[in-house]
């Protein structure tokens, strides 16, 4: 029997190859592709190169260089490295470049039309399917050359990872200056790279808890200036600011709507009992959204403006809740781990990035509030302030270095790890702009 | 004859009126052919005659007819007398040829009566000898009767005598079928046992025969799978052996490697790509077959083949494909 068996599952196996190398000739062998790599696509962003009599005006490379690298996504390749120098898309060498080993290759070109006004073209490579994917000319002025190189990362970013870049995006953040008895707050907005830092208010009393308009145009904060706390807007085109909230107890946790027309804030109103909020910014009236005797703050409006989540210690530690903007009945949507709070919205529809406490440390993690499943994306002590950007592809949050307070990003999926912006001072509390 | 004599007038005149006609016939037809000739001229000769002697003339003409129908008289009576003695010597004939009728007939009525008498004397014969027939007969009958009383006699015996000796033979034959069948009680249970034997041989054979067909089934499929790789022999054991299985991981594995999927990416894609390679695994050429992706999907699908150009190549030559349907599927 044993015998027969084997007979019969060998004719089987034979008859089955049999079948498989017949049609083999006219069959294609199947290949199934499930995984991927998560590492950087290798990049050579090559110097361009200015067509005129003197020194060039600006080194565009160096600042998409830097912005790719802050993607997490891209891998570019040092100058030392680039043996092969073409400036010309007519004689581009792809089989070079591939040897070098970067898949994609930047070229740049511009000249001085006019005093301090230029004309600049960038060629993008690919040099594993060996060919231009972009040609893309700008004409550019001596007072805009940093953001023109952002824009053209911007370029290079949505044409090959499918999604728009963010380097021309900026962030608002509180930083603090001067020692014990002399301290002073910055509201400062800088480029997404620190750069271009342009300081908003400045206030002897603490500054706390920036946002921004959904148009990017404006800013609200919570300021102490008075001793009381107060939560003003301002707009940064002509600095004028308004106190929209100056209520007995704790004004606090300012986000705008998404369609601008509301701010929900957290208010006490003198009762020492924190509830959240929602202010209709033309009439001032608030609404009461949620109504605990435990503490409801940090309030964050969902992507479609129909639901606001915010952070409670109603359970007894802060977690996240979900609430609709009229009020009722709220739904806790985090659930791992003991400490869950200041909730930040992603554009992706389903995750939040929040201040997540494991092992008795503070670090950023982005909890799924279809599915409850959580992912850790920094492993410091002191991460705090998560804001994600407006793609939804890095999370720049708070940390502390040396005692002081500096900027980081990393990837909202957790593919990369932190980089840390330089640091300025003593900085807290960053919040990405939406896109312009 | 009879009508000869009595119209022997009218036969002369019709005859002699038949000759005529052949002879103006004859002379009709020698005019036609003297039509041919030419005419000789007739001159015309006329005479002036008186009265007198047209009496005379008359006269000597009535004398001429008178001479005439004496002479037609004459010659009447006698050819009358001519017929008569015809007739005469007719009725001689008659009577003669009538008395040779009778004496023939007496002749005919003698022979008649010989004749008779000829066969009545035949038929007594034939009388005489049927008596004697009949006799003989009925002798031969009670000569036969007697032969069937003896026969029937006979034959009872005869009977009695076979009974008698079937008996005993039936009697013999009970006896020796009971040792025949005790004999083949005897073989039958040899006989089984050795069918039996047989059997179980048969079958011990039969089995073998089959392991031989299932063996003999086994080597023509593999020649025929040999045959079918032309000549690669290896294959059948390449895929047994699961290099086939390692070939398309091997191949899997370095696309993944090589694949970086981006953010994009539609949370339910799935793309077929063709990709052909040459021997080496160089591929050569790519086209999308059913895509749900995006540009930028489809663009890094197409490097991460690129990227894994050249493709692992088998273990055993045998196996390479040329042409490959790879399906970019990430589990959700």
């Amino acid at each position: 029997m044993k015998t027969t068996k084997s007979n019969v599952f060998k004719i089987v196996l034979l008859s089955f190859a049999f079948s498989l190398v017949s049609s083999l000739s006219a069959a294609k062998l199947i290949i199934p592709v499930s995984g991927s790599v998560d590492d950087a696509t290798p990049v050579a962003v090559l110097p361009f190169e200015y067509v005129g009599t003197s020194s060039a005006p600006y080194d565009f490379s160096e600042v998409i260089e830097a912005d790719l690298q802050s993607s997490g996504e891209f891998d570019p390749m040092s100058r030392a490295d680039m043996v092969v120098k073409p400036n010309d898309g007519a004689i581009f060498n792809y089989g070079d470049w591939r040897l070098l080993g970067a898949d994609v290759v930047i070229t740049g070109k511009y000249f001085e039309t006019s005093s301090g006004q230029y004309n600049l073209v960038m060629d993008v490579f690919d040099t594993v399917r060996t060919k231009k994917i972009i040609t893309y000319s700008l004409p550019v002025n001596s007072q805009n050359l940093r953001a023109s190189a952002h824009h053209l990362s911007d370029v290079i970013y949505e044409k090959l990872t499918g999604i728009k870049g963010i380097f021309s995006t900026r962030v608002v953040y509180i930083n603090v200056v001067g020692g014990f008895n002399n301290k002073t707050y910055e509201l400062i907005v800088s480029d997404v790279d620190g750069e271009n830092q342009a300081v908003v208010a400045r206030s002897r009393a603490p500054l706390m808890s920036p946002a921004w308009s959904p148009d990017g145009r404006q800013l609200a904060y919570v300021s102490f200036e008075s001793d009381n706390s107060e939560i003003f807007v301002q707009d940064l085109s002509t600095g004028s600011r308004r106190s929209v909230s100056n209520k007995d107890g704790v004004n606090s946790s300012p986000a705008f709507s998404p369609d601008g027309k509301s701010l929900a804030v957290t208010l006490s109103r003198g009762t020492g009992n924190l509830d959240v909020y929602v202010m209709d910014l033309a009439s001032g009236r608030v609404k009461r959204i949620t109504d605990s005797r435990a503490i409801d703050t940090e309030a964050n409006w969902s992507e479609d403006g129909q639901s606001i989540f915010f952070t409670s210690d109603r359970a007894g530690q802060p977690q996240i809740y979900k609430v609709s903007k009229n009020g009722g009945t709220a739904k806790r949507v985090s659930f791992v781990g003991k400490y869950n709070a200041r909730p930040r919205v992603s554009v992706d529809g389903k995750n939040l990035a929040v201040v997540h406490v494991d092992e008795g440390a503070y670090q950023i993690a982005m909890v799924n509030y279809k599915n409850g499943q959580i992912l850790s994306l920094t492993d410091g002590s002191l991460d705090e302030a998560p804001s994600v950007s407006p793609n939804g592809r890095i999370v720049i949050y708070a940390t502390t270095r040396d005692g002081k307070g500096v900027l980081a990003t990393v990837a909202a999926d957790g593919r990369s790890k932190p980089t840390y912006l330089p640091a300025v001072g003593d900085v807290r509390e960053p919040a990405w702009s939406p896109f312009r | 004859m009879k009508f000869i004599k009595e119209n022997w007038s009218a036969i002369i005149f019709t005859t002699l009126v038949h000759v005529v006609v052949l002879a103006l016939f004859a002379v009709n037809i020698n005019f036609e052919r003297q039509v041919v000739k030419p005419a000789t001229p007739v001159a015309v000769q006329a005479k002036i005659i008186n009265g007198a002697a047209i009496d005379a003339e008359i006269k000597r003409q009535e004398k001429l007819e008178q001479n005439k129908l004496d002479a037609e008289m004459k010659r009447q009576k006698d050819l009358e007398d001519k017929v008569l003695q015809a007739k005469k010597q007719r009725e001689i004939e008659e009577k003669r040829l009538s008395d040779l009728e009778v004496e023939r007939k007496q002749q005919e009525l003698d022979a008649e009566k010989r004749q008779q008498e000829l066969a009545e004397k035949e038929k007594q014969a034939k009388l005489d000898a049927q008596k004697k027939s009949d006799a003989e007969k009925k002798k031969l009958a009670e000569l036969e009767k007697k032969r069937k009383v003896e026969e029937t006699r006979l034959e009872n015996i005869k009977k009695e005598q076979e009974a008698t000796k079937k008996k005993a033979a039936e009697e013999e034959s009970k006896r020796v079928a009971a040792a025949a069948a005790k004999k083949k009680a005897e073989e039958e249970a040899k006989k089984k046992a050795a069918e039996l034997a047989a059997i179980k041989e048969k079958e011990a054979e039969a089995k073998r025969l089959a392991e031989e067909k299932e063996a003999a089934r086994i080597a023509a499929l593999q020649a025929d799978l040999a045959a079918a790789m032309e000549g690669e022999e290896s294959f059948n054991q390449a895929v047994n052996s699961g290099a086939m299985n390692r070939y398309v991981l091997a191949i899997s594995q370095t696309i993944e490697r090589n694949w970086r999927k981006p953010p994009s990416a539609p949370s339910n894609l799935k793309c077929i790509l063709n990709v052909k390679q040459l021997p080496g695994g160089d591929v050569s050429q790519l086209s999308f077959g059913a895509c749900n992706a995006d540009d930028v999907t489809k663009a890094s699908i197409e490097k991460a083949v690129f990227r894994a150009s050249p493709l692992p190549e088998p273990e055993d030559p045998s196996i390479f494909a040329r042409d490959l349907e790879v399906i970019f599927e990430p589990e959700s």
